[in-house]
C-alpha cells in the first residue's frame, strides 16, 4: 500500500464512521458535530478525485455558514442541558432492514458491474473552466439559479416577520 | 491503488446510512442531514464516473 492509499482508508473511515455516528447519536449537537467531519471527509474524497472546486466549496458553505448557523440556532433556541433535544426515533427494525438492503444491492452492483474504465485524467484545476462556463454557455442556468435564491431569500424574510405588524 | 470500486462503496455506505436516518428519525433536522447525506454519496458517485468511466468522458469532451 502506498501512502496515498492509507489515507484515503483513513478519509474512508473517518467519512463512514461520522456519518454513522450522525445517523446513530441521540444528540442534536453531536449530529451537527459529525456532519462536520463527514463533510470534511467528502471533501478529502473530492481532494482524491481531483475536483478542486467541489472540494472547497461545501467547506465553505457548509462547514462556513450553514452549519455555523444550525449549532448557533440550536444553542441559543434551546437551553443545552436541560431539555428535550433528543431525537425521537421510529421504526428501527424496518429502517435498518430496509438501509441493510440499499446497502447491500448498491455494493452490488457496484462490484458485480463491468464498468468502462479509462485511465484516470491528469488533475488539472477545473475552477477556470466552471467560470468560463457559468458566464457563457450556461448563462440563463445561473441567472435562473441566482433569482431563485433570491425568491427564498425574500420569502424566507417574510417568514420570519412578525404576525402582528404585517 | 485506489479505483472506482472503493468510491462507490464509500458513497453506498454512505447513502444507506442516509437512507436510515431520513427513515428512523422523527425531527426535520435529523432528516435534513439524512437527505444531505444521500446527497454527499450521489455527488461522490458523479464525481468518480466523471473521472472514469469512458461514456462521461466522451460526452464531457463533446460539450
Amino acid at each position: 500500500m502506498s501512502i496515498s492509499d492509507i489515507i484515503f482508508v483513513m478519509v474512508g473511515i473517518v467519512t463512514v464512521g461520522s456519518a454513522a455516528v450522525l445517523v446513530l447519536s441521540l444528540s442534536l449537537i453531536d449530529s451537527a458535530f459529525a456532519l462536520l467531519f463527514t463533510f470534511f471527509g467528502v471533501a478529502m474524497i473530492y481532494v482524491f478525485l481531483g475536483a478542486d472546486f467541489l472540494a472547497a466549496t461545501p467547506v465553505l458553505i457548509y462547514v462556513g455558514g450553514i452549519l455555523v448557523l444550525l449549532l448557533f440556532g440550536v444553542m441559543l433556541t434551546h437551553r443545552l442541558y436541560n431539555l428535550n433535544l433528543k431525537a425521537e426515533t421510529f421504526q428501527i427494525i424496518p429502517g435498518i432492514l430496509i438501509s441493510l438492503a440499499v446497502f447491500v444491492s448498491l455494493a452490488l452492483v457496484a462490484t458485480q458491474t463491468r464498468w468502462h474504465l479509462v485511465a484516470e485524467k491528469p488533475v488539472v484545476p477545473t475552477t477556470e473552466t466552471i467560470g468560463t462556463l457559468f458566464m457563457t454557455d450556461y448563462l440563463l442556468r445561473f441567472e435562473i439559479a441566482s433569482i431563485l435564491l433570491l425568491i427564498a431569500l425574500i420569502g424566507a424574510a417574510m417568514l420570519v416577520r412578525r404576525r402582528s405588524d404585517a | 491503488m485506489i479505483t472506482l470500486y472503493h468510491y462507490l462503496l464509500i458513497s453506498a455506505a454512505l447513502f444507506s446510512l442516509g437512507v436510515l436516518g431520513v427513515l428512523t428519525r422523527k425531527k426535520a433536522v435529523n432528516v435534513l442531514m439524512g437527505i444531505k447525506l444521500i446527497f454527499n454519496a450521489a455527488n461522490i458517485n458523479l464525481v468518480a464516473f466523471s473521472r472514469t468511466s469512458v461514456l462521461l468522458q466522451k460526452a464531457v469532451a463533446e460539450e
